[in-house]
C-alpha cells in the first residue's frame, strides 16, 4: 500500500497533528509498513460475515433521567491553561 | 514480607504479625532503593499511603471484614486518581490531576488497599515495550537492558521486583499478560465488561479491560472479587450476581479439557519457549487434564485486524486531547487550528501520532469498508472461531509470548514488528474473552508466559487452572536478584 | 421562465429531559457558563456516557405521532470533528440505523388542502455548546460555554416535499405545536429548543431533476426560516438566470441585517469517518416498551381538533388554531362550558384574549384572564346584562386586575339599559334634538334608512354611555321614526 506525500497530509488535517515537512517521508515509510500489515485482511473470505462492532452480544443498559452531578465546575476549570469568567478561552472561532 | 502472597500477608495482618504501617513502610523503602534503576513507577504516594495505612490499621484492629484491607497495591498511571496526577504515560496529561477517581481505583480503596503510587506505561497504553513512555522505559527486573513489556510494564516491573505485592493493569491486545510474561508474574485480563472502564482513561474502548497483575493465581482472584462490579456509569459493564472468584480455585482439575490450537505452535515462536510451554502441558497432564488438539484458524488475522480497530477507535478517543479543557496547550497559539494541531503534535509522542494517523485512515471516506468494516468481519470469524473451540474444550492454552524480554531497542525501530510481540494475546480482546498469563520457565534466564484463555466469564475457571499449575511448580515463587 | 422551489427541512429539537442525553448534568437552561458541564459533558478523560431513557421515550412518542417505522434496534455512532465547542472531538449521533424510520406529517394548506409531508427519519444526538464571539475577554479570542453540550436533541429530516416558504413555515408551526403537545420539547423558539436548516433549491417549473441545493443553518424563528428561504429562492433564481449555477454549500443567514452568507470554513475537509460508538452498544426498543409509550401518548392537535369541532360544534379552521397547543385548547374549553356558548367562546379566546396575549407576549398560561372569568364575562353578553363593547371594556379591567366581571359592571354601573321605559325617554329626547337627522332618515330613500339610523343610534349611545340595549334601542328608534313617517301621531 503506497502513499501519497499529500495523503500523510491530508490525514495531519483530519487528526489535527502538525506534521513537519522533513518528517513525512518518514511517517509515511512507516505508516506504508502497518498498511501493508493490515492488509492481509483482504485475504479473509468475509461473504455473509456480519461485522462485529463490540464483544457484547447485548443490548444497551439506560439510565433514569435524575440529576446525579453537582456543579464541580471550579475542580474542571483548574485544569485548564486559560479560562475567564468561566469560560474556556481559545483563538478566535471564525465562522 | 515482600516475597510472601497476598494471600499470607492477609493473613499476616490478621493475626498481627505485622502491621499494614509496616508493611507499606518496607514496601515503600523497597520502592526508594529500585524505583531509580527500574523506573516502574511515575509517581510514589507516601504520604497518602502511610495515611491509609494507619486507617487500615486501625480498621483491622476493629471488625473489619475488607479482605484486602491493609495491602498495598500500585495503580498503572491509566486509572484516574484523585487528587494524585495521572499522566496515562504521555507528556499530554503531565500535569494532569483528576478531580475524581477510576471505579477500580474507588474499589480498591473501598476495600482497604493502600495506594503507594502510579506505575509507568507505555503512552495512552500504546506498546509492548514501555519505549513510548513519556516518562523514560521500564527496566525488566530480571535484565535491566531488556524491556518489561507493555503496556503495563511499570506494574508488571514492580511486582516481579517486590515494590508491591499487587498492581493494576490494562489489557488491550495483551497489555496484561505479555508484560506479565515477560516480568514472570501473573497477570488477569477478564471478559470484557467485568471490570468497569470509568475512570480507566481509553484507548479502544470495544477492547480495552482492566485486570491485576500479582504474584499467584490466587492473589489474582482475591483482587479480582475487589476489582469487578457492575458500575452505573460505565453502560458496558456486566450486571452479575455477587461471586467469590477464590471458590472453586482449589477443584481438581482431572478430565478437564485443555486445547492446543495448532496455530499458536508455528512460524515465530521461539523454540525455547515452545519447549517450557509443552513442560507445563506435561504439569496438566500429570494433574489429569486431557489435551485437545484445536484449530483457530484465523488467529493469523487477529494482528491486522487489531491495527485497524485499536487505531481506529483510538483516533477518536484522543481526539479530546484538545489543549482546551486540560492537557497540554501549545505556547502561544496563532489560531485554533494552530492550538489543536502544535499541542497534539507537542503533547503526543510518535507511536501515538502513528497510531491515530493509521485510525483516522482507515476509517476515511473511500477506505471505510476495506479496512475498518473487514477487520470488524474478520474479527467475528475470529470470535466464531473460539465459540467453536469451546463447544469441545474447557480452556485453551498457548504461550503469552513468542519470545522471552527482547532488548531496548530492538524492536522501536519497526513498529511492525512490534506488533506480532502481541500475536497471542490480540484474538481474545478482539473476542472479548477471559485471558491469564502465568510464569512457567526461563529461556536464557528470562522468564517465559504460559497463556490461558477461558470461555466467557469463566474466569473462575482458569484461575482454578492456574491455581492447580501453581500448587505444583514453583516459577511464579522465583523472583530477580536486586538490581543495584 | 418560471421556477419551483423545493424545500428539505432538517430540525433539531432540544428534548425536555432534566438531565443531558449522555450524563447525568441539569439541561436547565441560563445557567452561569460551563457550571452545568459535568465530567461526561467535558469529555474528561476516562469517562463514559450512559443514555437517558427519557430521551429515547421521547423520540418514541414522536415516531408514534408521526405514524413511523420504529425499528427494534438503533445504533449510536461517532461523528468526529474538531471544534471547540464538541469536547470530546466527535459528536455522538446515529447515522446507519436511527431511532425512528420513515413517517409523515400532515398540513393545512393555506387553500385549506391536505399535503402530506414525509419524513425521512428521526434520530438522537447531543447538542453542542456555545462558543461565544464577543465579551469580557481579548478580541482575538472566542469563549467556551458548554452548558449546552449534552443536552439532547432529536434531529427530524424531511423529505424535500414543500414548496414555498409559507409551506414551510406552516410546517415548522405544525411541528412545533406536535413536539410541545407532546410534551417532549419545550417549544421556546428564542432559547433555541427549536432549530431549522432548511435545504433549498430551485428548478424550472414543471421539471423533475432537482436543482443543486444549499443548506441554510440554524434558524431559530419562523420570520428568520421565511425571510432566509425567500431570500435563498431569489438568490438561487438570479444566479440560474444569469447563467450562473448554484454551489452547494452551507450558509448562515442573519435576522438582523436580512442578509445571507456562505459558511465556507466549515466546509473544508468534512470527512466525518463515522463509525459505531463503542461505548454504547445498540438501543432495543421492545414491542411492550412500544405498546406502554403509545398507552401513556397524549391527544395530539389533530386528534384534538377533531374532538373541538365534534364535542362542541365550532368550526373546522377554529377548531385547527385552538388545537394547535393543549394549553389553547384548555383554556377554550373551559371558556365555552363557563359561559355556555362554544362559539362565543372560540371568537373571544382566538379574537380579543389572543391579540391581547400578543401584544404583552404573554403564553396563555399567563393569561391576567382566567378561562373561567373569560366564560363568565361572555354569559353576561349572552344574558344581555351587557353588549359586546362593553364586554371589552370589563375585559381590559379584568386584565389589568381591577376585579371580577360582576364586580366591574356593578361598581361601574355598566349593566345595559333594557328598560322600556328608560329606552324611550332616551330615544324620544335624541329624537326631538335631532331635527335635521331626522328629516334626512325621513326624506333618504327606504333602501338607504338603515344607514341614516346609525346616526341616530350613535346618539343614542353616546346619551346612555353605552348602556343602551342596542337591539331594543334599534326596534324602539325605528319604530318611533316609522310612526313619524306614517303620521301616527307625536
Amino acid at each position: 500500500m503506497k502513499l501519497k506525500r499529500d495523503d500523510v497530509t491530508q490525514l495531519g488535517i483530519l487528526a489535527k497533528l502538525a506534521i513537519d515537512e522533513n518528517t513525512i517521508n518518514d511517517i509515511k515509510s512507516r505508516l506504508e509498513n502497518v498498511l501493508e500489515l493490515v492488509n492481509q485482511l483482504q485475504t479473509a473470505d468475509t461473504v455473509n460475515i456480519d461485522p462485529m462492532a463490540h464483544p457484547q452480544q447485548g443490548f444497551q443498559a439506560l439510565r433514569e433521567d435524575q440529576i446525579t452531578e453537582e456543579n464541580d465546575q471550579k475542580a474542571f476549570q483548574k485544569l485548564s491553561k486559560d479560562v475567564q469568567n468561566g469560560l474556556y478561552l481559545v483563538p478566535k472561532v471564525i465562522e | 514480607m515482600h516475597d510472601m502472597s497476598i494471600a499470607s500477608q492477609i493473613k499476616a495482618l490478621k493475626t498481627r504479625e505485622f502491621s499494614s504501617a509496616e508493611l507499606t513502610q518496607h514496601y515503600l523503602d523497597r520502592i526508594k532503593r529500585l524505583n531509580p534503576i527500574l523506573n516502574a513507577l511515575i509517581t510514589v504516594t507516601e504520604e497518602k499511603a502511610l495515611d491509609s495505612a494507619k486507617k487500615a490499621d486501625r480498621a483491622l484492629n476493629g471488625d473489619n471484614n475488607n479482605e484486602l484491607c491493609g495491602i498495598p497495591i500500585v495503580h498503572k498511571d491509566i486509572f484516574c486518581t484523585q487528587g494524585v496526577r495521572t499522566s496515562c504515560g504521555s507528556k499530554m496529561l503531565n500535569d494532569f490531576v483528576p478531580p475524581y477517581d477510576a471505579t477500580v481505583v474507588k474499589n480498591l480503596a473501598e476495600a482497604g488497599t493502600i495506594m503507594l503510587g502510579k506505575a509507568n506505561m507505555d503512552e495512552f497504553a500504546m506498546g509492548s515495550s514501555n519505549e513510548t513512555s513519556f516518562y523514560g522505559s521500564v527496566k525488566n527486573p530480571w535484565d535491566i537492558s531488556r524491556v518489561p513489556g507493555g503496556s503495563s510494564g511499570g506494574s508488571a516491573a514492580a511486582v516481579a521486583a517486590r515494590m508491591t505485592p499487587a498492581a493494576t493493569a490494562t489489557d488491550t491486545g495483551g497489555s496484561i499478560r505479555q508484560p506479565a510474561a515477560l516480568c514472570g508474574v501473573t497477570g488477569l485480563k477478564p471478559t470484557y465488561g467485568l471490570i468497569s472502564r470509568w475512570g480507566m482513561i481509553a484507548f479502544a474502548s470495544s477492547l480495552d479491560q482492566g485486570g491485576p497483575i500479582a504474584r499467584t493465581a490466587e492473589d489474582c482472584a482475591i483482587l479480582l472479587n475487589a476489582m469487578a462490579s457492575f458500575d452505573h456509569r460505565d453502560s458496558t459493564s456486566l450486571r452479575l450476581p455477587e461471586k467469590n472468584y477464590k471458590d472453586g480455585i482449589n477443584r481438581p482439575i482431572s478430565g478437564c479439557k485443555i486445547g492446543i490450537p495448532k496455530e499458536y505452535f508455528t512460524g515465530s515462536l521461539n523454540p525455547n519457549v515452545e519447549a517450557t510451554v509443552f513442560d507445563m502441558l506435561k504439569v496438566l497432564t500429570d494433574l489429569g487434564a486431557k489435551l485437545v488438539d484445536i484449530s483457530l484458524p484465523n488467529t493469523k488475522l487477529s494482528v491486522p485486524s487489531y491495527y485497524v480497530i485499536a487505531p481506529a477507535e483510538a483516533s477518536a478517543n484522543l481526539a479530546r486531547f484538545d489543549g482546551i479543557r486540560y492537557g497540554h496547550r501549545c505556547e502561544n497559539p496563532k489560531s485554533l487550528e494552530d492550538l489543536y494541531c502544535r499541542s497534539r503534535a507537542e503533547g503526543f509522542g510518535e507511536e501515538v501520532q502513528r497510531r491515530i494517523l493509521i485510525g483516522t485512515y482507515c476509517l476515511s471516506a473511500g477506505y471505510h469498508d476495506a479496512y475498518y468494516r473487514k477487520a470488524q468481519q474478520v474479527r467475528n470469524l475470529i470470535k466464531q472461531d473460539f465459540t467453536k473451540s469451546f463447544s469441545k474444550v474447557d480452556v485453551i492454552v498457548s504461550p503469552t509470548c513468542p519470545a522471552p524480554a527482547f532488548k531496548f531497542g530492538e524492536k522501536s525501530d519497526d513498529p511492525v514488528k512490534m506488533y506480532l510481540e502481541d500475536i497471542y494475546t490480540i484474538a481474545t480482546n478482539l473476542a472479548g474473552l477471559p485471558g491469564m498469563s502465568i510464569p512457567c520457565g526461563f529461556v536464557d534466564q528470562n522468564p517465559v508466559g504460559f497463556q490461558l484463555i477461558g470461555d466467557y466469564l469463566q474466569e473462575t475457571r482458569i484461575l482454578n487452572i492456574a491455581h492447580c499449575i501453581q500448587r505444583e511448580t514453583d516459577w511464579h515463587k522465583l523472583s530477580p536478584e536486586e538490581p543495584s | 421562465m418560471r421556477w419551483d422551489t423545493v424545500i428539505g427541512l432538517e430540525i433539531h429539537v432540544q428534548l425536555s429531559t432534566v438531565t443531558k442525553i449522555f450524563s447525568g448534568a441539569s439541561t436547565l437552561f441560563g445557567a452561569k457558563p460551563n457550571s452545568q458541564a459535568c465530567a461526561v459533558d467535558l469529555a474528561m478523560p476516562g469517562t463514559l456516557p450512559v443514555l437517558n431513557s427519557k430521551a429515547v421515550d421521547h423520540a418514541i412518542m414522536l415516531g408514534l405521532a408521526i405514524d413511523a417505522e420504529i425499528p427494534s434496534i438503533s445504533v449510536f455512532e461517532r461523528k468526529n470533528y474538531f471544534y471547540p465547542d464538541l469536547p470530546k472531538g466527535y459528536q455522538t449521533t446515529q447515522l446507519e440505523r436511527p431511532v425512528i424510520g420513515k413517517g409523515k406529517i400532515p398540513i393545512v394548506l393555506e387553500d385549506g388542502t391536505i399535503k402530506e409531508i414525509r419524513i425521512h427519519h428521526a434520530h438522537l444526538e447531543e447538542d453542542a455548546g456555545k462558543s461565544l464571539h464577543t465579551g469580557d475577554f481579548d478580541s482575538e479570542l472566542s469563549g467556551i460555554d458548554l452548558n449546552r453540550a449534552g443536552i439532547p436533541l432529536i434531529e427530524i429530516v424531511t423529505e424535500p416535499d414543500l414548496s414555498s416558504a409559507t409551506e414551510a413555515v406552516i410546517f415548522a408551526k405544525k411541528l412545533h405545536s406536535l413536539v410541545t403537545s407532546l410534551g417532549i420539547c419545550d417549544g421556546r423558539m428564542a432559547e433555541g429548543s427549536l432549530r431549522f436548516d432548511v435545504n433549498v433549491s430551485v428548478r424550472p417549473n414543471g421539471t423533475n431533476e432537482l436543482g443543486t441545493r444549499t443548506e441554510t443553518k440554524n434558524l431559530n424563528s419562523f420570520k428568520f426560516m421565511e425571510e432566509a428561504i425567500l431570500l435563498e429562492v431569489g438568490r438561487q433564481i438570479d444566479i440560474l438566470e444569469n447563467g450562473g449555477s448554484v454551489i452547494q454549500e452551507t450558509r448562515l443567514y442573519n435576522g438582523e441585517t436580512k442578509t445571507g452568507y456562505s459558511m465556507r470554513s466549515k466546509e473544508e475537509a468534512n470527512d466525518y469517518r463515522y463509525f459505531p460508538c463503542p461505548d454504547l452498544l445498540p438501543v432495543a426498543i421492545t414491542a411492550s416498551h412500544l405498546k406502554k409509550i403509545r398507552q401513556t401518548l397524549p391527544e395530539l392537535p389533530d386528534e384534538r381538533s377533531t374532538r373541538l369541532v365534534a364535542d362542541y360544534g365550532i368550526g373546522k379552521s377554529e377548531a385547527n388554531l385552538l388545537a394547535v397547543t393543549k394549553e389553547l385548547s384548555e383554556y377554550f374549553e373551559t371558556v365555552a362550558i363557563t359561559s355556555k356558548n362554544a362559539n362565543q367562546a372560540a371568537n373571544w379566546t382566538l379574537g380579543e384574549l389572543m391579540s391581547r396575549l400578543n401584544a404583552a407576549n404573554l403564553p396563555i398560561i399567563e393569561s391576567p384572564v382566567s378561562a373561567e372569568e373569560l366564560g363568565i364575562l361572555i354569559r353576561r353578553i349572552c344574558d344581555d346584562t351587557i353588549s359586546g363593547k362593553i364586554a371589552k371594556q370589563v375585559l381590559d379591567a379584568i386584565w389589568k386586575g381591577e376585579g371580577t366581571t360582576d364586580v366591574i359592571i356593578k361598581e361601574r354601573d355598566l349593566k345595559q339599559l333594557t328598560d322600556t321605559k328608560a329606552l324611550n325617554k332616551i330615544v324620544t329626547s335624541v329624537i326631538s334634538d335631532n331635527p335635521k337627522m331626522v328629516s334626512d332618515f325621513i326624506n333618504a330613500d327606504p333602501q338607504r334608512r338603515k344607514k341614516k339610523l346609525g346616526g341616530l343610534m350613535g346618539q343614542i349611545m353616546k346619551r346612555s354611555k353605552g348602556q343602551a340595549d342596542p337591539k331594543r334601542a334599534n326596534d324602539l328608534l325605528s319604530h318611533k321614526l316609522h310612526q313619524i313617517i306614517n303620521g301616527e301621531g307625536n
